[in-house]
């Protein structure tokens, strides 16, 4: 669309301030002396409309660069990732976040076809409804967000699945090690090392394993 | 003399084995950084913020601030060596450094952008400390309604300091003091823009925006732009440059470390606009300007000093007003309050181990710099061959992490994750993400303020334009919101910035 950066920045600010504006309007306004918690959120965004209204009419008249074209695909599937890493996290553990969230970013190298790209467009859609606090418990208890939660999965798998048949299976296969490399460095450098507290499954418990049975023996034997 | 003790005291503390350790982790970190391209600053302190945790407050904050002008110190290299800015203070760098690095004097290049920065390092230490105490004793002295005329100054200068629209910055800075209402309202208890998600009383964390706009936006862009790197090919050969070098750099360097202590301290300075106005000056006054661009040496001491020396002078008004002039000194001020410091005067007087071993470590740490970049290029240079599509799993990763173990809350990440979306927005459409930084970190400052500031005066703004250091500051924040505006200010506010 060829419509200038300014109209697209001024409509944003715009949007947001109505909202502020709509979602706060109960809030109290009080008097300058005590004021409620209205006041602020009222005034500024009065002013964030008034200025929004201001970008979109310079956008308007002066007709300056319109804004660049997005890169949609990097864009989602770098979003993706994040996303994947947040609703995996708690659910799979940390290796499963780690290297979804790998393979789910590396679509994102070389642009990805529509298919793919509309498969990451509904893992989006789904990961965000599951990552929802509330939400889903909302609207029906747990097991709605278990089919959202499977509904993302499937989502992520196509997208996955149908890149993996365009790349060279050295590219897979090399994300898939660099998934995995990184899923243990950051177990033993946060989790182990740092002890920040994570559900983390698999390798945490064969790093363990590792620890006690050659390790530590290791380290005992040298001291002594 | 007082300074001087209170320094000895200081060294005493940087020089402990674990804040040295730290220290030189954080110069360490903050060269790589540098070095790579695609990841800033901002982005790792946000990343290593959780991290610190575990760390007491004084070798986390020393780290935080290596860093920092650490990156300024890495930046540099590859802007000589590949013609392409590590750092966005070091986009100036390029512009004369790879013409030296092309005529073969690589090494001169490197060794002066080094030296030119180690001496501006040591001189914007010793200007933190020698200024710090009269701005701290100002600084008790003010009340809630110069506070908040304070802080509105330092948003305003913020504005007119940034690149790109003025209408939209000042936008930008309502969007982030709006994001900074999310929450619980400390005054009524209201729950203000939180849609009943528990995760959001507490507000929206600045982590999670910091990532999202500047981390996740970043990395995305770069993605999507064609990697291409020419790293010289042709050996460094003799690091030391020649004596002409020296006489021609050294003006050139003092002038420039001048000019970047002096912009740092400025609100919306700090190291990317200092590097911008010494390479101006320095053209500006050269006998010869048409030898810029085609690897004067002046080129590349000046904005190299004035980098290095504005990343630290901006620690000015952070340690003594408690107001940050970027966006790093924005998370540091995070840091210090995931520390339970707050931040602001009463930090020198309250903290002094960790105020003056701060500033000793500055010295320190650029000292550790120059070893670690000089005899040491060549690790640095290998390091850019790593690809592209190797490094940002990783950086995207560390993100996630990063904003998970801060509150071990998945939907902090999701947060981020929305934070990207728009910060890619805002790069499209010409917004600055630093503004909003600013105004988010700010906002609950500047409210909590103005509403004890009208609550002392019974609901009369005339407060704020009765007390003198108050209306002083709003004074000066119009005249210079006025000056941006009038025309053939900002005629020549454009040019600088296109230079």
């Amino acid at each position: 669309m060829n419509v200038d950066k300014d109209i697209w920045a001024g409509l944003f600010f715009m949007v947001l301030a109505m909202l502020g504006l709509w979602i706060g309007a109960d809030y109290a306004f009080g008097t300058p002396a005590r004021m409620g918690a209205g006041f602020l959120p009222k005034v500024l965004c009065w002013a964030l409309l008034g200025l929004g209204a201001l970008v979109t009419l310079i956008g308007v008249v002066k007709r300056g660069e319109p804004m660049e074209a997005w890169a949609w695909g990097e864009l989602v599937a770098i979003l993706d990732a994040v996303l994947l890493f947040a609703a995996a996290l708690e659910v799979l553990g940390l290796e499963a976040a780690i290297l979804g969230a790998v393979l789910i970013g590396g679509t994102g190298a070389p642009s990805p076809n529509h298919f793919e790209r509309v498969c990451l467009g509904f893992a989006a859609f789904f990961l965000t409804l599951f990552l929802l606090p509330g939400f889903a418990v909302k609207i029906g208890g747990g097991s709605i967000q278990m089919v959202i939660g499977l509904l993302a999965v499937a989502a992520c798998a196509a997208a996955i699945l149908s890149h993996a048949r365009r790349v060279p299976f050295g590219v897979l296969a090399e994300r898939v090690l660099l998934g995995v490399g990184l899923g243990i460095v950051c177990i033993i450098v946060f989790v182990d090392g740092l002890g920040l507290t994570m559900k983390s499954v698999i390798v945490t418990d064969a790093w363990n394993v590792l620890k006690d049975a050659v390790i530590r023996p290791v380290i005992r034997l040298i001291i002594r | 003399m007082d300074v001087l003790s209170n320094l000895a005291h200081g060294f005493a503390i940087a020089l402990s084995l674990q804040n040295l350790l730290f220290c030189l982790l954080g110069a360490v970190l903050g060269t790589l950084i540098g070095v790579l391209p695609g990841i800033g600053p901002v982005a790792t302190i946000a990343m290593l913020l959780p991290f610190t945790f575990t760390l007491s407050p004084i070798p986390a904050l020393i780290m935080l601030a290596g860093i920092y002008y650490g990156a300024q110190y890495g930046g540099s290299t590859t802007a000589i060596l590949v013609n392409m800015p590590g750092e966005s203070s070091s986009v100036v760098t390029c512009l004369d450094g790879y013409q030296m690095a092309r005529q073969g004097r690589a090494g001169a290049a490197l060794a002066i952008a080094a030296i030119g920065s180690f001496i501006a390092g040591c001189f914007a230490t010793v200007l933190v400390a020698v200024f710090s105490a009269p701005l701290t004793s100002v600084a008790q002295s003010f009340g809630a309604a110069e506070y908040f005329s304070l802080m509105v100054f330092g948003l305003i200068a913020a504005v007119v300091l940034a690149q790109g629209s003025v209408i939209k910055a000042v936008a930008m800075i309502l969007v982030g003091l709006f994001l900074g209402l999310v929450g619980t309202d400390v005054n009524t208890g209201k729950q203000r823009f939180t849609f009943g998600v528990p995760e959001l009383s507490d507000g929206i964390g600045f982590v999670p925006i910091a990532l999202g706009i500047f981390g996740l936006a970043e990395i995305i862009t770069n993605l999507s732009k064609p990697e291409e790197r020419s790293i010289l090919s042709q050996p460094i050969h003799g690091l030391m440059p020649t004596m002409a070098d020296f006489k021609q750099a050294f003006p050139a360097i003092l002038r420039g470390t001048a000019l970047g202590s002096l912009l740092g301290v400025l609100p919306g300075g700090g190291a990317v606009l200092s590097a911008f106005a010494a390479y101006t000056l320095e053209k500006k006054i050269a006998k010869d300007p048409s030898r810029f661009g085609k690897g004067a040496i002046e080129g590349v001491a000046a904005p190299e000093s004035a980098n290095n020396a504005g990343a630290q002078t901006s620690f000015i008004p952070l340690l003594t007003l408690g107001i940050p002039p970027n966006p790093v000194m924005a998370l540091m001020i995070g840091a210090m309050m995931i520390h339970g410091i707050q931040p602001g005067p009463q930090v020198m007087t309250k903290q002094p181990d960790l105020f003056w071993g701060l500033v000793a470590s500055m010295w320190i740490g650029n000292l550790m710099l120059l070893v670690i970049n000089l005899p040491m290029i060549g690790i640095w240079v290998r390091l850019l061959s790593v690809p592209y599509r190797l490094l940002f799993p990783a950086i995207l990763l560390f993100c996630c992490i990063g904003v998970y173990s801060l509150n071990n809350s998945a939907f902090e990440v999701g947060l981020t994750a929305l934070f990207g979306l728009m910060g890619y927005f805002f790069l499209k459409t010409g917004c600055e993400g630093a503004p909003l930084l600013l105004g988010f970190v700010l906002g609950p400052m500047m409210e909590e303020n103005l509403r004890r500031a009208l609550l002392l005066a019974h609901g009369d703004p005339a407060v704020f334009v009765q007390r003198p250091i108050s209306l002083g500051l709003l004074i000066m924040s119009a005249l210079l919101l006025a000056a941006v505006v009038l025309p053939a200010v900002r005629s020549t506010r454009e040019q600088a910035f296109q230079e």
